[in-house]
């Protein structure tokens, strides 16, 4: 299972997001070292192009900070800022429909390490050779042939780790629908990787 | 079961193996940085580009649409002749007494003299002979390519 990172503590988040409410942007540089990585991988999974998630992860942060005033704490910040970030990214993957240009980062070394993959790779499947770059692209390609909704509920739950409650609050849908769209693009994908499953 | 049918493992621990592509090593000391340098240069004010340029982008229609507003308000701008107030237009209208007075030729000054009525004529010499302002109201002045006598 994806590992998941740990919640930071609410309280010292709350008095992070008031500062940065009034200005100190070193509270909100703060913010932004925390989710970073949650912020980009879940772009950048979508996306599949490592220079559109450096752009809409920057654009999505900016947005926040613009938009924090109007943030009343309803929601956790993280949720909040999630769905800033998925907007962010499902419109611009609407706008970009005609040119899908993968831009792959690396696979780090100790993917192959990963029971996952050394099961993938030794059990008797028809793709025996199969590389890692290989796998890469094609999960990729897979992935884009999802549509957005279905691929933002496989990356948030299936990479992200996250719950089916935690992406209702942040695709604002409930959880029968995040379950529904989770068990039809978990179809497609197998459909698609057919030859790496059996 | 022939041990080639068996599933190798299911779809989603498969895509879950995408969470070891990771940017280039460095990338997050950079991206906080960036962030904050376009903060700091007052980047992502909202301003009418940055509100309109995503619908634009969505609905071409929308755009083509608004460039064509925007052209044939411009047009109409430019071609249209300049509308004049009546109201002041006929203020600055000499009343009729001063026509008439004007066009006396024992008068001091020649309408053109006194500053009210253009001419083509260089030499500003006072008309003589019949006035042509003596009827109704103010009229077209005939242009003549001619010297007077």
């Amino acid at each position: 299972m994806p590992t998941r990172e740990p919640d930071s503590a609410p309280d010292d988040e709350w008095v992070l997001v008031r500062r940065a409410q009034h200005e100190d942007t070193r509270a909100f540089d703060e913010l932004v070292r925390r989710y970073q990585e949650r912020i980009y991988a879940t772009i950048y999974h979508m996306t599949s192009n490592h220079e559109d998630a450096n752009d809409l992860a920057q654009d999505a942060f900016i947005k926040a900070y613009r938009a924090l005033k109007s943030f009343k704490g309803n929601s956790s910040f993280y949720t909040w800022l999630y769905r800033i970030a998925v907007n962010k990214t499902i419109n611009f993957l609407k706008q970009r429909k005609s040119r899908v240009l993968l831009s792959l980062n690396d696979m780090d070394s100790s993917a192959e390490r990963d029971p996952d993959m050394v099961a993938l790779v030794s059990h008797n499947t028809p793709r025996r050779d199969l590389g890692l770059a290989e796998l890469q692209e094609k999960l990729n390609a897979a992935m884009q042939k999802l549509s957005e909704q279905h691929r933002m509920v496989v990356v948030l739950h299936d990479i992200q780790g996250l719950t089916h409650e935690e992406i209702g609050a942040i695709m604002d849908c409930n959880v029968g629908t995040v379950r529904s769209r989770l068990f039809y693009a978990r179809q497609e994908l197998q459909a698609y990787l057919a030859d790496y499953i059996r | 079961m022939d041990q080639e049918l068996k599933p190798a493992l299911p779809v989603e621990r498969i895509i879950a193996l995408k969470r070891y592509e990771k940017p280039p090593p460095g990338y997050f000391d950079l991206l906080p940085r960036r962030i904050m340098h376009r903060i700091e240069q007052g980047d992502g004010q909202s301003g009418f580009w940055a509100r309109w340029r995503p619908s634009f982008s969505a609905r071409p229609v929308l755009a083509i649409s608004v460039a064509l507003a925007f052209c044939g308000a411009l047009s109409v701008a430019i071609y249209s002749p300049p509308k004049m107030d009546r109201a002041v237009a006929t203020d600055d209208l000499p009343s009729q007494a001063q026509w008439a007075a004007a066009s006396l030729p024992s008068g001091d000054t020649s309408p053109v003299e006194s500053g009210w009525l253009g001419s083509t004529n260089p030499v500003t010499a006072p008309q003589t002979g019949d006035s042509l302002f003596l009827s109704s109201g103010p009229r077209a002045i005939p242009v003549s390519l001619f010297q007077p006598n």
